[in-house]
């Protein structure tokens, strides 16, 4: 009995032994979580171009800083909204969200976004879908890069190119219409000089006679 | 202030003395919110109106995933109500999973007839009291039947639950007109709490 009693006892302490274990480990773990998450939002806030999250029909879940400063709403007005009624290509990005559980990634689709104040910005936007650990399509993550002055940038540059081009081609025409010019006095002169030719073999002529 | 305060001690004393718990990550979205809309000062107001009414609550100090009373956290919100004179809890109710980690990190944003599915044990992940039950829910009628069950903290949850209830049914539901509607109360003697969403 005495020894039953023992045993018993052991078992307890061991059991409240590994019981203390567990409960460290799970303690461990909360803290492991709080700082995931605290990593999680100060990465997520930090990064300098504007990212979000859409739920799986492309509802706005979650946006950055920089997200928040690009369309300049805030958190809660911006939250809930459907993403692609941000954009005047509404219909398209629609399409692009039904499409993600099959095509997973969309990089660099231009679109132009639309602000709160109503202004226009030329955004390359990319998605990219996030399925659960069964798979299950739940939602994707949207990053977006203000193009506007890299666009503005080459529009300048194709109106360069244009005003260049169309100043050569008036040059080219230029230089066609001398060239004809020049090419015709050419011509004449030869023909002058075969006229000239013919005439002094001509007189020639009449001086032996 | 310190006369609403003092009016709310009675309701309060008899709040905390329910039983249940909620994870710190609820109450962190309290701050969240009121930190957004007031700012640091709201957030100093708040955490010395909770200490007047003898609920010490220092946000600084909560951890997001350890247990709570949930008493603390209702409390702290009918509080918010009274000193920043909010019509009622459903703004905040509906703006909360807008801060909240949680909802933005650990709930799947599944198609709703498995989100429905999924949805009582969401809830056990951050409350330990009460029970969600969803008897009936047609996607061709559009509509879902939400039971708050075993949770009477205070009336003024009701209009927190149909405004967070109203949010979360949006995440799930792909239309640009979303209701709810508190249909039963256990406050007005009825054995839960039933919303009612529906959509167009």
């Amino acid at each position: 009995m005495e020894k039953e009693n023992l045993n018993l006892e052991n078992l307890l302490k061991t059991k409240e032994k590994e019981l203390e274990q567990l409960k460290e480990e799970l303690e461990r773990a909360k803290e492991d979580l709080e700082d995931l998450e605290v990593y999680v939002e100060e990465f997520f806030s930090f990064l300098p171009f504007p990212v979000c999250t859409l739920n799986a029909f492309g509802l706005i879940i979650n946006a950055n800083k920089a997200f928040l400063r690009l369309v300049q709403y805030d958190l809660l007005e911006i939250v809930g909204q459907y993403f692609n009624k941000l954009f005047r290509e509404e219909k398209e990005i629609e399409k692009i969200i039904e499409a993600l559980p099959q095509k997973e990634i969309v990089e660099n689709k231009e679109a132009t976004l639309l602000t709160k104040d109503k202004k226009e910005i030329i955004v390359n936007l990319s998605f990219g879908a996030r399925k659960d650990k069964e798979g299950i399509f739940i939602g994707s993550f949207v990053g977006m890069l203000d193009i506007s002055e890299l666009k503005r940038f080459q529009n300048e540059l194709e109106e360069m190119v244009k005003e260049r081009t169309e100043e050569l081609e008036e040059k080219i025409a230029e230089l066609e219409k001398f060239r004809q010019i020049a090419v015709g006095r050419e011509l004449k002169m030869v023909e002058l000089k075969e006229k000239v030719k013919i005439l002094q073999e001509e007189l020639k002529k009449y001086k032996k006679q | 202030m310190i006369d609403k305060i003092s009016k709310l001690k009675e309701q309060a004393d008899a709040l905390m003395k329910l039983k249940g718990n909620t994870k710190g990550s609820e109450l962190l979205t309290l701050r969240k919110y009121v930190e957004t809309k007031y700012g640091k000062e709201g957030i100093e107001k708040l955490e010395k109106a909770m200490a007047e009414l003898g609920y010490p609550l220092i946000f600084d100090e909560i951890k997001p995933t350890y247990w709570y009373p949930e008493a603390l956290n209702d409390l702290a919100m009918i509080v918010a109500k009274e000193i920043f004179e909010w019509k009622d809890l459903f703004e905040f109710g509906y703006n909360s999973p807008v801060f909240s980690f949680g909802v933005k990190v650990l709930v799947r944003f599944l198609p709703l007839p498995l989100f429905l599915k999924e949805f009582p044990n969401v809830w056990r992940k951050f409350v330990d009291v009460g029970e969600i039950e969803i008897p009936d829910f047609s996607l061709e009628k559009k509509y879902v039947i939400v039971w708050l069950k075993d949770y009477k903290f205070h009336p003024d949850m009701c209009r927190y639950f149909e405004g967070f209830f109203l949010r979360v049914s949006e995440y799930f539901i792909k239309s640009e007109k979303v209701t709810i509607e508190e249909t039963k109360c256990s406050f007005q003697g009825d054995p839960y709490h039933e919303f009612i969403v529906r959509w167009k």
